[in-house]
């Protein structure tokens, strides 16, 4: 479960961020994956949390080697940071994330999260996936009564 | 000739309305509906029509010869249950044009063949199900009734036929769709993450008038949208079924789909019932134990990891448990997993595959893309579905995803879903209503049957199913390859035999990454497994000869009867040569033989298609596996003369002759199966426990006894009329009649009569007729004896007497046992003896009752009337129906007289007379006397002698006794006697006691009696007198000497002679050589003259004259005397007895006197 992390949206090559239901490319910050919020394929921008306290300047940010996610282990990820890092992927830079940083949101929940900020964002980088954005906006299924 | 006979129908249905089923032992159940087919067996018989197509009515003359000559009336009518029939058996035809009238001649199926509805023209609106259930029946006595002589196809829990209409139709129920998000906090309870909180429900808008609904789920696939599945939801709550398809966590993988599958399905659950979830309509209205889970992509393999964590316990839902998963769809499935995981174990599932996927493309290249890998895992029932044509893109429904199609020959998102929704349906209707057309459409070929949207126009849909049966009870597998791994040996242990080419048995795997044929990729195409999974068939090939492939079947299996369909799966090899030689189906034959000889084959093209050709993508991409299924009655068909309970061999046939000239296939899982209905516990199950035991009855009166017939199933059982192989046992009709319905876990006690015809044990065969799947005809085995009683008679001694002497009052009592060893009273009704000297007991009163088990003693008594053997038979008349006179020999033997009653010789004499000689102790002598002979022994042939005399002289007296044993030997009579003798002679001074011991040997002829006698002293001298004498002194001594007067026994050897002279006179004469001891005196002899009259009865006179007869002197001495006998001893009219001793000579003791000197 994230408890905090950065949100953040990338500037993609669409052909990386096709869906499919084979092997696909992974979004990596540093060590850790990108847990990608959109596709992106037709806007070319890709939303996602990276989790915990990287500092997303100082990390790299890169696509590596088709594999699952739920796959990944610190071993792994490790050589796919050497990889990129042996290809010459480089972080951002702090004052390149200075400057499209935007102020810290708060949300109670993952959920919450994507009912606004995340929503906002998608209809602003990938509106393609408007309905992305509406699914998180859904109405919200209420007991009427307390659950058994 | 057919004709219409509506009114007729009508009329005798009214008449014959109260008509009890009684008489249904004689209805038969068969197989009527179904399909001409243009080549043998000419005729298929099928459950499911679509409404658009005609409805055939066949029957094979040859498997039911007494339908050969009969004028039917074929009725199309609604069904009813087996109880429905039985309170009304009226027959209404549903056709527009009535019941038909056909005559049924003898011949072929085809000339039995006729059209009864016309397309179109018959109702399928089954409302939100499947199928409109009909029976057909064959009114042969034309009576307007189901009724004796009818057949029925029906009459079961299945219906005979169903139309059905267009399954890719919308259903009857309008559609409520709600998009809605869970509440976070309830979905993180849940497992589901924040950003997959979406669901798109969809439910029939009545449900509030409706029951508990089945619910399916819908997984999404990656990159896919849960609202991209509206044709699915909305279709499948038309027909009743609430659809929520979820958001599905499938970026990370699988394994993260799979946890949202199971979180979502709970937290539905769990919401609706709270209310939560469209205003709480669906609270009360979800049957959480009917789930079905479909997913897309990896959503699709995601539903399987699902399953498999229920499978292994490691997830454990709130709500529902893993028998409430009544099905999983996979549509496209990835395998990131493998066997362990990926695994849907034995759960009902079903596969969809694309074949112009390009996603999960199932390229050899690509593992996991290989969709085929979980279907091969699944354990339970299992189907698949290929559609060709069709891309990853084209079974959601959001056009701007694209189709994800690679290939010739698409056909489209529209037919995709036409396709999807067609089979979605009735797939899902079979496994969680237990819907029986449906199975149809998983079982037959596409082009044989498929769902009427679906449009027939085009050529590029090509539809391959693939089906088996994972029912634990009516199947039976002959070879799936998975063990016995040698070529020449199924995995039931068959022998495999086979000429034809390039066999390869191994794993269905393509060893490289294209799908090029090569020699040294046998199977490829194969993509059924993956590295990790040990799916296993054979391949081989044939060009252009005749060549086979023959699965012996193992002994206990022959019995095809017992299994509806043989079955195995198939694919044409991809990009073999004799694969791509002539595009199209390919079509081989099936042969059963019998243990005969005798065989019947049926090519697979006969019932419509053949094995696919593999989809043309890229020149041929995976093997598309294919079910091919045929009756096993079918192989009956006009006479094939096949004897179907003794199959010993499945045998494929290809070439030129069979089918298709070349090609090349993979095939697999050849089986015999009953299609046992998924759930087996909503099948029935007949149970009864044999054998049925009478008790043991008396008598020829029936008697019943409880054949109990049980349900142990799980759905209502209907029991035929039982039939017996014995006239003697009957299945009493119960009250509600034939047949006879069972709710499951119910029990009926059937009343079986026995009619005993006589004694001993009787045996049939009941045999009960039921719809249950698996065993449709259960025997049981009656048993009853009819007990009787049984005489058995024990006669002690074997029935001899023995010996028993003729007399009044001699008798001898032997018991004759009168036992009953059978089980029914035995009533003695009389004894008779053949004799009367076997005297029976008087009985006042008969019969005598002997119980079970008991005896009698009867007292026979043997009573000779005269000697000699005797015997008689002894009858005693019962009620033993095996020995109505039982019939005891006795004997017995009356000896004869001389045995019985042995002459006893006693008698007492004296005797008087002068004595002569010089030697002689005084002038006269008396003599006195008596004699004993008693004869003792079995043939009283022995006998004691004894005698004693006493003689007085003047100067001398002397007594004699005698004791002896006599045996009597036929003519010959041995004696040996004892003798003691006191004398006294006045001269003496004392007595002297003398014995010796005498042996005599006699022959007893008819009229004399010539004998031979010795004697030697014993105690042979005794001294009576003694004087000493004082001799001379000589040299100072005097000597003493004694003198003694001594008696010496006298050894003497004589002979003896008795002779008739007349009936009153005869002679004895005996004269004896007497051995001397005496000093001085020489040997002498002695003799006497005997001759006896008989005066009176027990008294003979006798006059005597003796030399000797004693005491020795030194001249002879004798004696004349005459006397008298009292009493009686032996003479010779006693010589006639040839047995007894007769008394012998006992010679008297001789002695003599002399002096001695010590």
């Amino acid at each position: 479960m994230v408890a905090t992390g950065s949100l953040v949206v990338l500037a993609v090559d669409p052909a990386y961020v096709i869906p499919r239901n084979t092997l696909e490319p992974v979004l990596f910050a540093g060590n850790v994956p990108v847990q990608r919020l959109n596709q992106g394929d037709k806007s070319g921008r890709v939303i996602g949390i990276v989790p915990g306290d990287v500092d997303v300047g100082t990390v790299p940010i890169w696509f590596g080697t088709p594999q699952l996610p739920e796959r990944l282990t610190p071993a792994l990820i490790e050589s796919e940071r050497a990889l990129a890092e042996k290809a010459g992927v480089r972080a951002f830079g702090r004052e390149k994330i200075a400057a499209v940083a935007r102020p810290r949101v708060t949300a109670q929940d993952l959920a919450s999260l994507l009912r606004t900020t995340g929503a906002d964002l998608v209809l602003q980088y990938s509106p393609q996936e408007k309905a992305l954005a509406e699914s998180w906006r859904l109405p919200t299924a209420k007991a009427t009564r307390k659950p058994d | 000739m057919v004709t219409h006979t509506p009114s007729l129908s009508l009329k005798l249905a009214a008449v014959f309305l109260l008509v009890p089923l009684a008489a249904t032992a004689a209805i038969t159940r068969t197989e009527l509906a179904g399909n001409s087919l243009t080549q043998y067996p000419f005729f298929e018989y099928v459950k499911a029509f679509n409404v658009n197509a005609p409805l055939k009515v066949a029957i094979d003359p040859t498997r039911f010869p007494a339908i050969v000559g009969k004028t039917c009336n074929i009725f199309v009518v609604k069904h009813k249950s087996p109880s429905d029939w039985n309170t009304d058996p009226a027959l209404v035809d549903v056709t527009p044009g009535g019941a038909l009238t056909a005559t049924f001649v003898a011949g072929t199926i085809q000339a039995n063949t006729f059209d009864v509805a016309a397309a179109s023209t018959l109702n399928a609106d089954a409302g939100d199900g499947i199928g409109v259930p009909y029976d057909v029946v064959l009114d042969c006595d034309q009576n307007g009734t189901l009724s004796d002589g009818d057949f029925i196809d029906g009459l079961g829990g299945e219906a005979g036929l169903y139309m059905v209409g267009d399954t890719t139709a919308l259903g009857p129920h309008a559609v409520t769709e709600q998009i809605y998000n869970l509440d976070a906090g309830v979905a993180a309870s849940f497992g589901i993450p924040g950003n997959k909180l979406g669901e798109d429900l969809y439910f029939p808008t009545n449900i509030a008038a409706m029951g508990r609904l089945p619910i399916v789920i819908i997984s999404r696939g990656n990159g896919h949208d849960f609202r991209w599945y509206d044709h699915i939801g909305n279709h499948l709550a038309s027909h009743g079924y609430v659809v929520m398809s979820h958001d599905n966590n499938t970026e990370p993988g699988p394994e993260f789909a799979a946890t949202t599958t199971l979180g979502h399905t709970d937290a539905f659950l769990d919401q609706a019932e709270a209310g939560a979830i469209a205003s709480g309509a669906l609270a009360g209205h979800l049957d959480s134990h009917r789930i079905v889970w479909i997913g897309h992509s990896r959503g699709a393999e995601g539903v399987a990891i699902a399953y498999n964590s229920l499978f292994h316990g490691t997830v454990t839902p709130t709500h529902y448990s893993r028998p409430d998963v009544r099905l999983i769809s996979s549509m496209l499935p990835t395998d990131f997993n493998g066997t362990n995981v990926a695994n849907p174990h034995d759960a009902n599932y079903h596969l969809w595959t694309a074949s112009g996927d390009a996603d999960v493309n199932g390229g050899a290249a690509c593992d996991l893309c290989q969709t085929f890998h979980l279907l091969d895992r699944a354990t339970g029932y299992k189907q698949s579905t290929i559609v060709q044509g069709s891309g990853h893109g084209d079974f959601h429904d959001e056009p701007a995803a694209g189709e994800v199609f690679s290939g010739p020959c698409p056909i489209g998102r529209a037919n995709t879903h036409l396709i999807q929704l067609g089979y979605l349906l009735p797939l899902v209707e079979h496994y969680v209503e237990g819907n029986i057309p449906a199975l149809d459409f998983l079982t037959r070929q596409y082009e044989d049957f498929h769902p009427i949207g679906v449009s027939t126009a085009n050529p590029c849909i090509v539809v391959t199913n693939e089906y088996r049966n994972g029912a634990s009870v009516g199947n039976f597998v002959i070879d799936d390859y998975q063990t016995q791994t040698s070529p020449n040996v199924s995995s039931s242990g068959g022998a495999v035999t086979f000429n034809v080419e390039h066999l390869t048995e191994g794993l269905l795997n393509d060893n490289n990454s294209d799908f090029s044929f090569s020699a040294g990729d046998p199977f490829n195409g194969a993509t059924q497994g993956g590295d990790t999974d040990v799916t296993r068939g054979v391949v081989f090939d044939w060009t252009d000869t005749d060549r086979f492939y023959e699965w012996q079947i193992v002994g206990g299996a022959n019995d095809f009867t017992r299994f509806l369909y043989l079955s195995l799966r198939g694919a044409q090899g991809t990009q073999h040569p004799n694969t791509t030689a002539v595009l199209g189906d390919l079509t081989f034959s099936l042969t059963l033989r019998d243990g005969a000889g005798v065989t019947s084959t049926i090519n697979i093209g006969a019932y419509g298609g053949g094995l696919e050709e593999p989809y043309q993508r890229n020149g041929g991409w995976h093997n598309e596996m294919e079910t091919i299924r045929i009756r096993n009655t079918d192989f009956l068909n006009n006479g094939s003369a096949l004897n179907l309970t003794n199959i010993v061999a499945v045998r494929l046939n290809a070439g030129p002759s069979f089918g298709d000239s070349k090609g090349r296939i993979v095939i697999d899982d050849v089986m015999l199966t009953s299609d046992v209905m998924p759930g087996s516990p909503t099948a029935p199950k007949i149970q009864i426990t044999g054998p049925l035991v009478f008790p043991d009855t008396c008598g020829l009166a029936p008697v019943t006894a409880t054949l109990d017939v049980c349900n142990g199933g799980g759905g209502p059982l209907t029991v035929f009329p039982i039939t017996s192989s014995s006239p003697s046992f009957s299945v009493l009709t119960p009250t509600g009649g034939f047949p006879l319905s069972l709710a499951p876990g119910a029990c009926f006690p059937l009343k079986v009569r026995f009619t005993p015809t006589g004694p001993g044990a009787v045996s049939a065969t009941l045999t009960v007729p039921s719809d249950d799947p698996v065993n449709p005809s259960v025997t049981v085995t009656a048993q009853a004896n009819v007990g009787q009683s049984r005489i058995v008679t024990l006669a002690a001694d074997s029935g001899s007497f023995g010996e028993m002497c003729v007399a009044a009052n001699r008798f001898r009592d032997l018991p004759v046992t009168i036992n009953n060893g059978g089980t029914c009273p035995l009533l003695v009704t009389g004894v008779a003896s053949t004799s009367t000297e076997f005297e029976l007991p008087q009985v006042l009163n008969f019969p005598v009752v002997v119980a079970p088990g008991d005896s009698v003693a009867v007292q026979i008594r043997f009573q000779p009337a005269s000697p000699g053997a005797k015997s008689a038979a002894l009858t005693f008349a019962s009620n033993d129906p095996a020995t109505p006179l039982k019939t005891v020999n006795v004997t017995g033997t009356a000896p004869p007289p001389f045995v019985c009653e042995p002459p006893v010789f006693a008698a007492v004499d004296g005797s008087v007379g002068p004595t002569w000689g010089t030697g002689r102790t005084g002038n006269y002598t008396v003599t006195t006397g008596g004699r004993f002979l008693g004869s003792f022994g079995p043939q009283r042939t022995f006998a004691v002698q004894a005698e004693g005399d006493y003689r007085f002289y003047p100067g001398r007296q002397e007594g004699q006794l005698d004791a002896g044993l006599v045996y009597r030997r036929g003519l010959l009579q041995f004696g040996a006697t004892g003798a003691f003798k006191q004398v006294n002679l006045r001269s003496e001074q004392n007595t002297g006691a003398l014995t010796h011991a005498a042996f005599s040997v006699d022959a007893l002829l008819p009229s004399i009696r010539v004998g031979f006698f010795a004697a030697k002293g014993l105690s042979e001298s005794s001294v009576v007198n003694s004087a000493e004498v004082v001799g001379a002194p000589s040299g100072g001594v005097q000597p003493i000497g004694v003198t003694e007067h001594v008696v010496h026994v006298v050894d003497q050897v004589g002979g003896s002679v008795q002779r008739q002279l007349n009936p009153m006179w005869w002679l004895d004469v005996n004269a004896m050589f007497l051995n001397r001891h005496a000093p001085g005196v020489s040997n002498t002899a002695g003799a006497a003259v005997r001759v006896s009259r008989i005066l009176l009865a027990g008294i003979v006179a006798t006059v005597q004259f003796d030399v000797n007869e004693s005491f020795l002197g030194a001249h002879p001495v004798g004696t004349v005397t005459v006397g008298l006998t009292l009493g009686r001893w032996s003479r010779p009219q006693d010589y006639a007895n040839p047995v007894n001793p007769l008394g012998t000579i006992v010679p008297t003791l001789h002695y003599e006197l002399f002096e001695r000197v010590r």
